[in-house]
């Protein structure tokens, strides 16, 4: 995992110092609430419903177990005892208070953490594979890329004040577990017909009112022109992206209004003009951020696993679920989930938080990672541990066995906390989570996806789900709408609206309703919903939910 | 005279903005009511820039070109190789097109001259209009000039950022000559990582 340098140390320490000026200012009256606001969003600071939120970057996911303890200290001394993890791999404290927000950050900085560039119209935390470094179908591995990309993208001077947010997210392996397409420059790491390693460039992606899967505008970019070609799409949309209307600002409309090709044009010509005045990365750079992320001393095991019918079903479910196969003979990946139907999702109490410490370092040479799935990653287990893992993580409510199934869900905080909210997102669900209490017939649905927003920014990436949710405001009223059919990983796909939305109250039987006509149309058992749905449309599935009664 | 901001301190400054509407107003005669003064230090919107130019010849200081910020400026190439000083003027602090407009002055028209940012900018954004490759700022607000020597002060008395257990612990990670920034700034443009390990 990456470590601070003396200047990491002094880039954040200045940041730290500045804000607290900047929050003294602002609580002064020097700073009106007006200039206050691209300053503090651009430290991660909301002003929420109830309390204000700090978002907190947790870069392309990587957390150490110290980390994760000073985590639960602020919990524990700053907020309520729990805290989130987001859809972007990030923290998020929902009731920090205003004018201890410089305590807090000053906390972060001890243990190499911040909150810069987590919210406002710059670049934000860069995301990746949860499983970097350990999948079995990694090319290589993409995190040297995003600590350099982190580096470059913070407080980078021109990038600072964008038309709107901007999010770069990068893979190295066949799977797309970061839903690059999804963001504005998605990045996957190749390697030519030569042998030479470079990227995938993908630009304009993003979810929101107008869902778009980014446009392949590069086949392949040499490694060592990475930064000059961000920066010449950076500088393309800083300077023609729109900035008349909010929800016209982001890169996917620029790109969709020039056509990518025309962008691409655009975006090529601005790199070659800066092509000899841009630095590139030399490879004994590369090398170094690699150097960071080399595997851990990992023994010489055996792949063989002992008979687990001696062992609780619980447990054997586990397995089944929440455990993945590892590069490397003799260890797993495992998820421990935060989808204990007493929590909401992706919610983590401070207990937990010094527990998975533990258990880091414990099994996992002391490190962990978020999801976007909103759980938390052992990616270093031994199998001879797991037993063990699991025996010391059930009490604390962290092997939920449902990993990928549709009681994984995904839920943004919703009306229950966020301003932006149109309609509350958790007690649907709760709702919908009732009606599927049957580990067994949750199992039997395989692998489906579940995301619910509470409201059009998207944050639980509903667009993308098999089943999508989607609170919005009618006449001050909460109403939901479903969308079917997306997908991420292998393929990405949006999701369509399945038809006109529907109060809280009829949202679980709908859902109900969907499923069934799943399981009753399916070829067998191995086709996934998302297949079934493929081939069916959405027909059936709309008739069942307006049927009648509705 | 007001005051701006020029390489990171307050001083007085006679550039003066002559506004687009003075400047086309036309007398009777076809004579427009601006007239340049000998010695007097004049900023003209680019439209106007063209048509007074030549009024200037002789001149010991020639006017400087006050641009929108989103000017495109393959537009004005020439007028930016004749100006001794081009201001940018940023319609609000929430919009940031100006720093790109500025970085594109020096790196791709290699602009030499004095480069400024004006208008509608917060003490707080000076720093990374200068690492953009500006040299001046003048600010809306009067007030900001007070608040910028402010943050200045606070930026002086920072702790000592390394303390020497950790330099002592982090041998292997000790930046060489790493200035405080992973970019460097548009005049001398670098990669995160350059000069920070040893090989
Ligand atoms: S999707 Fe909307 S309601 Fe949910 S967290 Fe995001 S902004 Fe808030």
């Amino acid at each position: 995992m990456y470590q601070y340098d003396d200047l990491d140390r002094e880039v954040v320490r200045n940041r730290v110092i500045q804000f607290k000026g900047q929050m003294d200012r602002f609580l002064s009256g020097e700073l009106s609430e007006e200039a206050f606001l691209p300053l503090r969003l651009q430290n991660g600071l909301y002003v929420q419903k109830h309390a204000p939120m700090l978002r907190v970057a947790i870069p392309y996911g990587m957390l150490s177990s110290d980390q994760l303890r000073a985590l639960a200290t602020i919990c524990q001394e700053y907020d309520r005892g729990y805290c989130h993890i987001t859809t972007r791999q990030n923290v998020q404290f929902n009731w920090v208070a205003l004018n201890e927000v410089p305590a807090i950050l000053a906390q972060l900085e001890r243990v190499e953490m911040h909150a810069i560039q987590t919210s406002g119209n710059c670049i934000r935390n860069t995301t990746s594979d949860p499983l970097a470094g350990v999948a079995c179908d990694e090319v290589i591995d993409p995190r040297p890329y995003c600590e350099i990309i982190r580096q470059w993208s913070s407080l980078h001077p021109e990038f600072a004040f964008l038309p709107r947010k901007f999010k770069i997210a990068v893979i190295g392996a066949e799977e797309d577990r970061a839903s690059i397409r999804l963001h504005d420059i998605g990045l996957k790491v190749v390697r030519s017909e030569e042998g030479e390693l470079g990227f995938q460039v993908w630009t304009g992606g993003g979810l929101g009112r107008t869902p778009m899967l980014a446009s392949l505008i590069r086949n392949f970019l040499p490694q060592r022109y990475l930064l000059g070609y961000l920066k010449a799409i950076l500088r393309v949309y800083n300077q023609y992206g729109r900035r008349d209307n909010k929800y016209k600002a982001r890169i996917k409309i620029l790109v969709s209004a020039l056509g990518s090709k025309q962008f691409t044009a655009q975006v090529e010509q601005e790199f070659e003009r800066n092509f000899h005045i841009d630095p590139q990365l030399s490879d004994e750079e590369i090398g170094y951020a690699r150097s960071f992320f080399s595997s851990p001393s990992y023994q010489i095991l055996s792949d063989d696993m002992e008979p687990i019918d001696q062992y609780p079903i619980a447990y054997q479910q586990w397995l089944a679920r929440n455990v993945r196969p590892h590069k490397v003979s003799g260890y797993r990946i495992v998820t421990l989930s935060l989808k204990h139907i007493s929590q909401a999702p992706g919610d983590i109490t401070t207990e937990q938080l010094r527990h998975i410490a533990t258990l880091a370092d414990r099994y996992s040479f002391g490190e962990v990672r978020t999801t976007q799935q909103q759980n938390i990653v052992l990616a270093d287990v031994r199998c001879s541990d797991l037993y063990e893992l699991w025996l010391e993580s059930e009490p604390k409510q962290l092997v939920t066995p449902t990993v990928g199934t549709l009681s994984d869900t995904v839920c943004c905080p919703g009306g229950d906390f966020c301003g932006l909210a149109n309609a509350r997102s958790l007690p649907v669900n709760t709702a919908i989570q009732q009606r599927f209490s049957d580990l067994k017939k949750v199992y039997g649905l395989g692998d489906i996806s579940l995301r619910i927003s509470g409201c059009i920014n998207a944050c639980a990436h509903h667009h993308i789900a098999n089943i999508g949710i989607l609170g919005i405001d009618k006449k001050g009223e909460e109403f939901y709408q479903i969308t079917l059919g997306g997908k991420t990983g292998y393929e990405s796909a949006i999701g369509k609206v399945l038809g006109p939305s529907l109060p809280l109250e009829k949202i679980a039987p709908a859902i109900d309703k969907i499923i069934q006509v799943y399981v009753a149309q399916r070829v067998d058992e191995g086709e996934t919903f998302s297949s079934t749905y493929e081939r069916l449309g959405k027909g059936p599935f709309k008739e069942a939910v307006y049927a009648t009664d509705y | 005279m007001p005051q701006i901001i020029k390489k990171g301190r307050v001083v007085n400054d006679d550039w003066h903005i002559v506004a687009e509407e003075l400047a086309i107003l036309d007398d009777e005669a076809g004579r427009s009511s601006f007239v340049p003064k000998h010695g007097d230090k004049y900023l003209l919107p680019a439209p106007l820039w063209n048509t007074f130019f030549p009024q200037f010849l002789g001149f010991s200081t020639l006017p400087g070109l006050l641009l929108d910020h989103q000017v495109e400026l393959e537009d004005i190439n020439v007028a930016v190789s004749l100006v001794p000083i081009i201001a940018i003027r940023f319609s609000s602090f929430m919009d940031g097109t100006g720093f790109s407009t500025g970085a594109l002055l020096r790196e791709r028209f290699s602009f030499s001259g004095e480069l400024r940012a004006c208008g509608a900018i917060l003490p707080d954004q000076v720093n990374y209009l200068m690492r953009c490759g500006f040299d001046s700022v003048a600010f809306n607000d009067p007030h900001s000039v007070t608040q910028y020597e402010k943050i200045q002060g606070q930026a002086v008395e920072q702790p000592k950022a390394v303390a020497t257990d950790e330099l002592i612990n982090n041998t292997r990670n000790s930046p060489r000559n790493a200035s405080l920034s992973y970019q460097g700034d548009v005049s001398r443009p670098k990669t995160p990582f350059q000069r920070r390990f040893g090989c």
